[in-house]
């Protein structure tokens, strides 16, 4: 409208370089080098314009040439470097590039406001790579510079300091933040993607369970089909080198289960080719529910669980039901199936008994859980044949595997020798030396040898309970294989080989195995006082960030239908949601419309009014401080402001006198004028 | 509490006098747009923090129209006039904003209506910037000048004062409008070529002698000692305790009248007017008693900034 397009000030600009820095921080570390690079010089450049007068790109043509030459070259840098799609990682490096860019050739007061606005989208960037609250609160803090940015070039700077521009946009931002949380809890959340996310746009979770196991060094010719690259990090020993969360459960009733029984049921495998394990093919998997009896006490909560791209949910070892909100159902072998993959954070509510009975009265896949690769592990098959034969039965042949496993020299280890060759034989009768998914692989096999039916479970066992909120937390490392026997009338047996060698693991979970530095600081894991404190400080810290985790990070479209139903909304979709919004923004309107007429003014109009006078000297730049007296403050003006001295000298001692010695209206109406006359200009 | 509660009601009933209106920027709908982008891109990734800022900041754009609405409420504007001017000068008003709310101000911006018969449907472009403001302190008044570039003789309005504002981010227009009917007079510009006519035959006689002598009263000045007492002006001593002196001039010089009918030789009436109201500014300067001869009107002959203000404006509302 009628506003004039003038250059905004160094000041401004200098502002805004500040502001664009900090937000474009977290990216020098994303993205390649040379895009933190570009950045920095292109920034310079334009500080260097300010402070040292150097010549912009619109001073000469070369200059432009230069600088538009560099951004071209940027940008067949990109593509070289991300391909021709952009997705999240291109998009993010373009931008903060293409805005360094900018901001040297800032020219009019448009470019400026472009310049902040994607400046804002550059903050959204981020949080495509973290949602931590560090990330957050780094992020706010350049939404107020960059909302002080815009006040700056909406106010001149001898009418307001870059003091006041700071309070004032600290202050609409808080402002903003009650509108935020209503829109944010009950704008209503679409499960997105609206169009085909890109290959990089999951979060950074590099390591979880994968469908298969796999002993020893992997074949590299295993092409098998339909598997993703995946399948040679599916190994468990590589997610116990991870600390990452898998997922999160909380108890109804803060009723846990103990620490013995805490295992988490995923896949269950049943073919082996001797090396590999899988499951079973789709057909067989979904023939039939499987038959479930259960005693005792049932066990209610709820997981959170953290993307991992797959189809499967874990549960506490058995689920008797399928959770409501997630499409899922239960296989044949009682494992948790999502129709979807898990893409986002998903948090499902279910009902476990760990006192169960599965299948006993048989299985339809029997067959599956008796096969054995032809021809290998003739050692072990050897052996299983002569123990079977010996014993009473199969639980006796199952006791004296366990013994085998605990009395032979048998050793759980994190990082075992390499097996080659026949695996089961060289891990049973050579090396001896192993973790969960040996013991479990090879214990199948001996059962199986000996006639009876056996399967591999995977999936987590143990966690670790914050004191705090009494969250479990199921880290990555917690992950686990063990072994289900088949016997008749009992259905399918849990067996876990690993508890024979190593009763810790089972018991006191992984995090007691891993050495002290894996838990704590290095520094501080010698003394042992330190380490308390240290624990007690990561138990305050996760129970934080596993709310945040859940209830901000998480909160989509089925957090938010929990949430709205136990704030008492019944049945939310989106109409109800939208009509409580409209309602609820409505109101926050009027109140803050109303708030804004209620004004705080000290009962004492000559206070009021010296107020005024300070007001005034502090948008020069002189501030009164509180334990400065009138005296000194004015002192320090004259000081500053010799054209003044005498208005200043005027008003103090009025003032004084006033407040400190007798009152009249006369003195009042003096002082009132003198005050409002006295414009201070620098 | 209760007076609190009462002076809340009369901010609230005061402020609702004066209309303000609000609409986004240039700028605004931009940042609109932008909103609308993160918010398909918080969607399309099922970022939870990116909703969270989208919503942060379409609710500071909320909070930015609640302080610009803030900024331009409450204001109480007072335009007084200032000296008559010549057409093509520029005219000038004072006007004084009182601010009548604990808030500071911000980058005001004075228009005023160039046309009164604008259409509505051109409001932006019939208000001409006039003067800006760039702060008001909380409870405090401003004053300022308001120049406008006169075209016409006669009564110089500014018709209406827009108050406006982009204040504090840019994303918001927001104006009130204030009527005013402050008015300057505008002389007829003093233009024309044409010689100051010779006193007429049967005018009065050169006189010679002082310039301050006993014929006609001229004002009043500050008494000095010495002057005869009968000179003392005692009604003006009785009403305000100065003592001052009466003034009498004799004129010095012709007895002019300056006529309408000695421009035929100028078609245009305003051309005839410029040419009668540069000739009475030189007949003021060169200390003439000069009168004015107008069709329908007829000024006796006077001299002195009364009577030349008088003349000038008889110029200035001439109807032809």
């Amino acid at each position: 409208m009628a506003k004039a397009d003038t250059s905004p000030d160094h000041h401004a600009i200098n502002q805004l370089i500040i502001a664009l820095f900090i937000g474009a921080l977290p990216h020098f570390v994303y993205q390649p080098f040379w895009v933190g690079l570009a950045f920095v010089l292109m920034i310079s450049w334009r500080l260097l314009h300010s402070y040292r007068g150097w010549p912009l790109p619109a001073a000469s043509r070369w200059l432009k040439v230069l600088h538009n030459g560099t951004a071209a070259l940027m940008i067949v840098l990109i593509f070289g470097q991300f391909g021709l799609t952009i997705g999240r990682d291109a998009g993010a490096a373009l931008l903060t590039i293409m805005l360094a860019f900018k901001v040297v050739e800032i020219r009019s007061l448009r470019d400026y406001y472009l310049s902040c606005f994607l400046g804002f989208f550059l903050v959204i960037t981020n949080f495509f790579y973290s949602q931590s609250m560090l990330m957050v609160v780094l992020m706010m803090l350049v939404v107020v510079l960059l909302t002080s940015c815009l006040i700056s070039v909406n106010s001149e700077s001898s009418a307001m300091p870059i003091k006041w521009r700071l309070k004032l946009s600290v202050q609409m931002v808080l402002q903003a933040v009650p509108v935020m949380l209503i829109l944010f809890v009950l704008f209503p959340r679409i499960s997105g993607p609206i169009w085909g996310l890109p290959q990089d746009a999951g979060t950074a979770t590099t390591t979880t369970m994968t469908e298969q196991i796999t002993l020893g060094e992997l074949p590299t010719q295993t092409g098998t089909t339909g598997m993703s690259e995946e399948i040679q990090m599916g190994k468990i020993s590589q997610l116990i080198q991870s600390d990452e969360i898998a997922f999160r459960v909380e108890f109804e009733n803060d009723a846990l289960p103990p620490a013995s029984a805490r295992y988490w049921r995923g896949p269950v495998l049943w073919q082996t080719n001797g090396t590999v394990w899988s499951p079973l093919p789709e057909p067989e998997r979904s023939q039939a529910a499987p038959q479930i009896g259960v005693r005792g006490e049932a066990y209610q909560y709820t997981m959170t669980l953290e993307p991992h791209n797959k189809r499967w949910l874990f549960a506490l070892d058995l689920p008797t039901e399928k959770p409501a909100v997630v499409p899922a159902y239960m296989t044949s072998d009682a494992e948790l199936h999502s129709q979807k993959r898990i893409k986002n954070r998903a948090q499902y509510s279910l009902e476990s008994h760990t006192d169960y009975q599965l299948n006993p009265g048989g299985d339809p896949n029997l067959w599956a859980a008796l096969q054995l690769p032809e021809g290998k592990h003739p050692r072990t098959r050897q052996m299983a044949s002569e123990w079977i034969q010996a014993s009473e039965g199969p639980e006796q042949y199952i006791d004296r595997v366990l013994q085998f496993f605990n009395q032979q020299n048998f050793v759980y280890s994190l990082s075992p020798p390499i097996l080659q060759g026949d695996t089961v034989d060289q891990f049973l009768f050579e090396t001896r030396e192993g973790f969960c998914e040996h013991y479990a692989a090879s214990f199948t096999i001996l059962m199986r040898a000996a006639e009876i039916p056996a399967r591999i479970v995977t999936g987590y066992q143990g966690g670790e309970v914050n004191p705090v909120d009494n969250v479990l937390t199921v880290r990555q490392r917690d992950a686990h294989a063990w072994g289900e026997v088949w016997l008749p009338e009992r259905g399918w047996v849990r067996i876990d080989p690993t508890s024979a060698v190593s009763s810790q693991r089972v018991e006191e979970g992984m995090s007691n195995i891993l050495p002290s530095e894996r838990t704590s600081p290095r520094l501080i894991a010698r003394n042992d006082a330190l380490v308390e404190v240290w624990r007690d400080l990561q138990n305050n810290w996760n129970a934080l960030n596993t709310a945040w985790d859940i209830w901000i990070v998480g909160y989509g479209p089925q957090i938010q239908k929990t949430f709205l139903s136990r704030l008492g909304m019944d049945n939310p979709d989106w109409r109800k949601m939208a009509v409580i919004l409209t309602l609820l923004l409505a109101l926050t309107g009027i109140v803050m419309l109303l708030l804004s007429y209620y004004r705080r003014a000290h009962p004492d109009p000559v206070v009021r009014l010296y107020s005024l006078f300070c007001h005034k000297l502090a948008r020069l730049g002189l501030n009164k401080s509180e334990h400065e007296g009138p005296l000194d403050f004015a002192a320090r003006a004259q000081n500053h402001l010799p054209q003044y001295q005498q208005q200043i000298e005027s008003i103090t001692r009025l003032y004084t006198q006033l407040r400190y010695r007798h009152a009249s209206d006369a003195l009042l109406s003096e002082l009132e004028l003198q005050i409002k006359q006295f414009q201070p200009r620098k | 509490m209760t007076s609190a509660l009462a002076a809340f009601w009369q901010r609230l009933c005061d402020s609702q006098k004066q209309r303000i209106y609000i609409l986004p920027t240039r700028a605004g709908y931009g940042f609109a747009g932008l909103l609308l982008l993160m918010l398909l891109g918080a969607i399309n990734y099922n970022n939870s923090l990116g909703h969270l800022l989208s919503f942060l900041l379409a609710s500071l754009g909320h909070v930015t129209m609640h302080h610009s609405h803030r900024n331009l409420r409450l204001l109480n504007l007072k335009v007084t006039p200032l000296e008559p001017v010549f057409c093509e000068q520029n005219a000038r008003f004072k006007l004084s904003i009182q601010n009548e709310d604990s808030r500071d101000r911000y980058q005001l911006e004075i228009a005023h209506k160039k046309h009164p018969q604008m259409s509505r449907w051109r409001f932006f472009k019939s208000y001409e910037p006039l003067q800006k403001i760039a702060y008001i302190d909380a409870d405090n008044m401003t004053s300022c000048h308001l120049e406008v570039k006169t075209h016409r003789r006669g009564w110089h309005s500014l018709n209406s004062l827009r108050v406006a504002s982009l204040y504090p981010l840019g994303l918001f227009y927001s104006w009130t409008i204030y009527p005013q009917t402050a008015q300057v007079l505008v002389y007829p510009q003093a233009r024309g070529k044409l010689p100051l006519p010779a006193p007429p035959d049967g005018g009065r006689q050169q006189l010679k002698g002082e310039q301050l002598g006993d014929d006609d009263f001229a004002g009043l000045r500050n008494y000095r000692e010495g002057e005869p007492l009968h000179r003392v002006a005692w009604k003006a001593v009785a009403r305000d305790e100065v003592m001052r002196s009466k003034q009498f001039s004799s004129p010095e010089g012709h007895e002019l009248l300056l006529s309408w009918q000695d421009l035929a030789s100028l078609t245009d009436t305003e051309a005839k007017l410029s040419q009668l109201s540069s000739w009475v500014m030189q007949a003021e300067r060169a200390g003439h008693h000069y009168g004015l001869q107008l069709p329908g009107n007829r000024i006796e002959a006077g001299n002195g900034p009364q009577h030349q203000h008088l003349c000038l404006k008889t110029l200035a509302l001439y109807h032809g």
